[in-house]
């Protein structure tokens, strides 16, 4: 794609309504260079001289060498009946990559994560190319590679069929509020009698029992991220000091952009659910019950804080975009955005102080100097991290991302720019590894996502077969595999109201 | 900690007898008695030292740094696995100089450097670890890698690409030592691509994969993005590793063949930006950040209180910042009812669509007449008028909150271990519930080389002469 | 651009990126008292430092003075450096220096003090039972240590 026709297309643009600024790109715009020339022979690799290792990885590993190969899961079947929250779909989407069958199981209306549109802008939707039915890019997105069945588990009829299927279940993801599915008939309880082997995990915020678990507003409404993530002291540890940033810019307690505490909670909730699943194979042949919340999920993830707490009353304060713990690792802002730099170890942090002191011989002198940076663990403290971070920042306002990343790069020093979101979709590494691909989706043609992280394996890599579904497209083959239900039957159930009839 | 007599079948042991029909101990129908019940016999965190664990006869060996790849084997250990640390000799791992500030260490790092201690930031990566030294450099080192390898069924490492294999201990050479092995690499630019060679850390997973760009204040109020505390994208980077891990040995069953993992932490990040991607890809709209508030639902976010709970405490952690507020009402009813108890029906009859109360205007107004309205309050009596409404508003914890909150305790979340060498230490334990094969730590981490003879000599059987001249030359 | 502010009288005021990065007011030099108007826009420093005789809006958070073999005001002081309540504790008690413990917060028993001697063994092997945790820090301070390590000793020797 050359830049003239870019350039065309973007001066061409009228903008009356806010859908004429919705101009899709080319993806990528510039591709990444080919692999003879990475590993040219004239590319010096100390670590690889023979280049064999490359070869081997290029061969074996490379994602694009996934096509074919078998999957880690295969023939495990998962329920995933959550809505709303994030953990389940994340739990289902790394299983469902892995290679288990996994079967959505939603209620008649669909999983409202279906309908929530960024800023509530029904012109971010996705249509289905077949019906024109509309979905958010976040149901997209999180769903991958699961099957989409509706079921109406309020009526005793969609109870009795959930039943059935359970039976087959190796894995029942849930996120219901505490008790209702138990109330339903169809908790672990009574499920774990009718199948010894299922692993049934329940994931929420807080906790399904203890004094401040789960609960739902008088109205109904769930509890979602960031609640957990607020239990958790996640939020209180996260975001600039009022000292750094005055608190009506932002200098307050600050949660993630995205509910990483769900993300988190589902992480933690599938690996127990594959301990789980090694344990029933190789020792019990049984199933268990298990529970991932947000909070707990992300306590572990705060590391020392409670430790600290206990070891002298410390309370871990935010630093923003530094961190009290090493020094230098942080960002900080430069000529053109936010550049990171990492560099602990003396080795590291002089490299990095000879980079510097290129142009700033002052600024480097102020810290090569300072008999109180010359120990690697007396850098940490908080001294120690305004003098380093402002002399670094100092350096950075003449520089943009790019050329400190050139720079500290050449001395093998880690350090990246802060990415948005179209960088990185365009960034030649992550291109060149497809940690964003394009999935070719039969229902909602061309999509960019984010590759699953297990893509790149030699025997079992996790793979996006397809995006999320149109709600209910499944319903004739699942309920035709494990049920017995034909389409008749079928349209009388959907007359009943405890499923869809879904027909292109 | 109150010692108990072994009993080859103990009443409450749930390992091959389930409570489905009653419980053991009190002869209830389980059927019968409340969900909530049931579920903390399920879970009783009392109950965790009778219990069996999941991975047990597992052996990894953990040949890592920082915090990314001793997780995974950390997460092994507390499942039971017996995870072998493998560190350099006398250095040992660099995050056990990381410490908050300077000011949190536990004695003794090694015998070498006495007055050098480990900082808290190396504390719970490592739990339930032996370890041992290996100073990969030396020709010896290669053979008795491969003696622990061969008798291992998964091992981590997170050194540059290509290390392992320039010393000989790379995969193509492990897997022919041992073809049922798991290998898992973790870094950050994986072990391909044109930046394959760059070093990397949670930050830098944080700053390039995308977290960065979504997180923190949106730079029209003058904002800038934020880190996420304390490592995510290491932690969480490590977790996903490890689902490939124990994926992969589910396949092994069949066929009793390993794999080889790449895992980039970058791809984590870019992993958990929701819908950014296929919104830019599709609209070309690129994701900014948009600090406290949600970009999918409103009211859903954090907001400030005009006073703090405990203005006099000498901690500023609660007497300045105790004042926030999560809030979450976005669904139609719990809306209106927010706006009549902050006093402003006039919220509710322009914004009773809850796709127009997301836009970012009302976004903006919405939540300035929340904190109008708390200006004069404080954050516990935010949350007990919103709770006493029967809306959802939690506090925003801080250690202190968390560490008081009896939720934590009674789950087991939070839990005192005796550590073998460092003595008291809170941990937070049990993460994941569990009902049969719940995870547990068992001491924080070890010294340098506390290890080595455990496992050089009583587990490979080297003798302790062998050792001895392999220590004399700096091997181990 | 000044974000190190190396003020006439010799002492280096350190003014940090975030908080200076979009900043127009006064700031006093910890050293010596007197105060300047700077203008940041994006990190650029589009005016100043000037001088001027009215009262500072903001003071420091650091300085230190290079030609007295880096003597600091460190963050906090009184009247000359800003303090900094993003910290764990009251502020007052901030040392930046490892806190040495043998209690924890609820006053039982930790091992957050230097190293006991070492034991007997061939390598530094470390038992599940070790040794007494003795809470008297004279006999942890009296003993005697190995000298410093001999790093790469095998390579010598080939
Ligand atoms: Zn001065």
């Amino acid at each position: 794609m050359s830049d003239e026709k870019y350039e065309e297309k973007y001066v061409e643009l009228e903008i009356n309504d806010v859908k004429d600024t919705l101009l899709p790109r080319p993806w990528p715009v510039t591709e990444p260079r080919k692999r003879e020339e990475l590993y040219a022979p004239w590319v010096k690799d100390p670590r690889d001289p023979d280049g064999s290792y490359g070869e081997f990885v290029e061969e074996n590993i490379h994602y694009k060498k996934a096509v074919g190969k078998p999957w880690a899961l295969d023939g495990i079947i998962v329920l995933d009946c959550t809505v709303m929250g994030m953990a389940g779909a994340i739990a289902a989407s790394y299983l469902g990559e892995l290679g288990a069958t996994v079967i959505k199981v939603e209620p008649i209306e669909g999983d409202p994560q279906r309908y929530w549109y960024p800023f509530g802008r029904e012109e971010y939707a996705f249509e289905d190319i077949y019906t024109g039915e509309k979905v958010s890019p976040t149901f997209i997105h999180e769903h991958r590679n699961e099957y989409s069945i509706t079921l109406n588990l309020e009526t005793e009829k969609g109870r009795e069929i959930f039943k059935r299927l359970a039976v087959h279940a190796d894995i029942i993801l849930e996120n219901y509020p505490p008790g209702t599915f138990d109330e339903w008939g169809i908790g672990y309880r009574q499920l774990s009698r009718i199948n010894p082997r299922l692993i049934y995990a329940w994931f929420g915020q807080l906790g399904q029992w203890g004094s401040m678990k789960d609960r739902t507003s008088k109205y109904g409404q769930w509890m979602l991220d960031p609640v957990g993530l607020s239990a958790s002291e996640y939020v209180h540890s996260t975001g600039f000091p009022a000292d750094l940033l005055p608190r009506e810019f932002g200098g307050n307690p600050t949660r993630s952009g995205e509910w990483v505490g769900d993300i988190v909670a589902g992480v933690w909730g599938t690996v127990g659910i594959l301990a789980a699943l090694y344990y029933r194979e190789n020792v019990s042949g049984r199933g268990q019950f298990i529970e991932a919340t947000s909070a707990e999920s992300y306590m572990e993830i705060l590391d020392f804080n409670i430790s600290w707490y206990a070891y002298d009353g410390s309370i871990k304060a935010r630093i923003g975009g530094w961190d009290p713990n090493l020094n230098q690792y942080a960002w900080n802002p430069c000529k053109d955005g936010y550049m990171m730099i990492g560099g602990q170890s003396d080795r590291l942090w002089y490299r990095i102080l000879q980079v510097i002191a290129q142009e700033d011989p002052e600024g480097a002198r102020l810290i090569a100097e300072d008999p109180f940076l010359k120990e690697m663990a007396a850098r940490n403290a908080l001294e120690g991290l305004i003098k380093t971070y402002t002399v670094t920042a100092h350096w950075l306002v003449n520089n943009t991302r790019a050329e400190a990343e050139a720079k500290m790069n050449a001395r093998e020093v880690a350090a990246a720019p802060v990415l948005m979101i179209d960088e990185i979709a365009e960034y030649e590494h992550f291109v060149y590894r497809g940690h964003v691909i394009e999935v070719m989706d039969e229902h909602y043609g061309r999509v960019l996502v984010s590759n699953s992280p297990l893509a790149h394996q030699h025997r079992t890599p996790a793979r996006i077969k397809w995006v999320g579904r149109p709600l209910g497209l499944d319903n004739g083959e699942i309920f035709a595999r494990y049920l017995g239900i034909g389409p008749e039957e079928m349209k009388k159930l959907a007359r009943e109201g405890v499923t869809t009839w879904y027909h292109e | 900690m109150e010692k108990k007599v072994w009993d080859p079948s103990p009443p409450g042991s749930w390992s091959f007898d389930p409570p489905r029909d009653k419980d053991p101990v009190t002869g209830e129908d389980m059927e019968k008695i409340p969900f909530e019940e049931y579920c903390r016999r399920m879970f009783d965190p009392d109950k965790l030292w009778e219990k069996p664990e999941a991975l047990k006869g597992w052996r990894h060996i953990s040949s890592t740094m920082y915090i990314l790849s001793p997780h995974v084997g950390a997460t092994l250990g507390e499942f039971g696995a017996e995870v072998i640390k493998v560190e350099m000799p006398k250095l040992g791992d660099p995050m056990r100089h990381t410490s908050p500030f300077n000011e949190a260490y536990l004695w003794p790092e090694t015998d070498h450097r006495p007055q050098v201690g480990t900082g808290m930031g190396f504390l719970h990566a490592n739990d339930n670890k032996y370890f041992i030294t290996l100073d990969y450099h030396a020709p010896e080192a290669k053979e008795l890698y491969y003696d622990l390898i061969r008798i291992s069924d998964s091992m981590a490492e997170c050194y540059r690409p290509g290390t392992f294999y320039r010393w000989g201990i790379g995969y193509p050479q492990l897997k022919e030592v041992n073809p049922r092995l798991i290998y898992i690499y973790l870094g950050g630019f994986g072990n391909y691509g044109p930046r394959r060679y760059g070093g990397s850390y949670d930050i830098l997973g944080q700053a390039v994969g995308g977290l960065a760009a979504i997180t923190g204040w949106h730079e029209d109020f003058g904002g800038h993005p934020t880190k996420q505390t304390n490592w995510l994208i290491d932690w969480y980077s490590g977790l996903t590793g490890l689902i490939g891990v124990l994926a992969a040995a589910h396949y092994r069953r069949k066929t009793g063949l390993g794999t080889f993992i790449d895992l980039s932490q970058i791809s984590c990040s870019t992993r958990a930006t929701g819908y950014a991607f296929p919104l830019y890809g599709r609209f070309g709209v690129v994701r900014q950040r948009w600090g406290n508030w949600d970009t999918l639902l409103s009211v859903h976010g954090i907001i400030m209180t005009g006073r703090t709970d405990d203005p006099e405490h000498p901690n500023p952690q609660i007497s300045v910042e105790s004042r926030y507020v999560m809030v979450s009402a976005f669904q139609d009813d719990d809306f209106r009812e927010l706006c009549y108890i902050i006093g402003r029906p006039d919220l509710w009859e322009k914004y009773s669509s809850a796709r127009e109360r997301v836009k970012p205007e009302a976004q903006i107004e919405i939540y300035r007449a929340l904190e109008e309205w708390a200006s004069d309050k404080s954050r516990s009596e935010v949350v007990e008028i919103l709770n006493n409404a029967g809306l959802i508003a939690v506090p925003v914890f801080s250690a202190k909150d968390v560490y008081e909150c009896e939720h934590f305790w009674e789950r087991g979340t939070l839990r005192w271990i005796d550590d073998p060498i460092f003595g008291d230490v809170l941990v937070h334990g049990a993460t994941v519930k569990m009902s049969e094969t719940p995870p547990r730590v068992k001491w924080v981490w070890r010294p340098i080389g506390a290890d080595n003879i455990r496992i050089y000599h009583e587990l490979l059987g080297y003798p302790l002469p062998k050792l001895k001249e392999l220590w004399e030359k700096g091997v181990i | 651009m000044v974000y190190y502010w190396e003020h006439e009288c010799g002492w280096v005021n350190y003014l940090d990126p975030y908080y200076f990065w979009n900043f127009e007011g006064k700031v006093k030099c910890a050293g010596c008292d007197r105060v300047a108007r700077f203008k940041f826009v994006n990190g650029m420093l589009l005016e100043g430092p000037t001088e001027v005789d009215e009262e500072a809006d903001v003071l420091p958070l650091y300085a230190d003075n290079p030609n007295r073999g880096y003597e600091a005001i460190k963050v906090g002081t009184e009247g000359k450096t800003r303090p900094f309540y993003g910290l764990m504790r009251d502020p007052s008690t901030y040392t930046g220096k490892a806190r040495i413990r043998t209690e924890n917060f609820r006053g039982k028993f930790i091992r957050a003090t230097p190293n006991q001697p070492k034991k007997a063994g061939v390598i530094e092997s470390r038992r599940f039972a070790w040794i007494d945790r003795t809470k008297s820090k004279d006999v942890w301070e009296n003993d005697d240590y190995p000298g410093k390590p001999v790093y790469g000793k095998f390579r010598k020797e080939e």
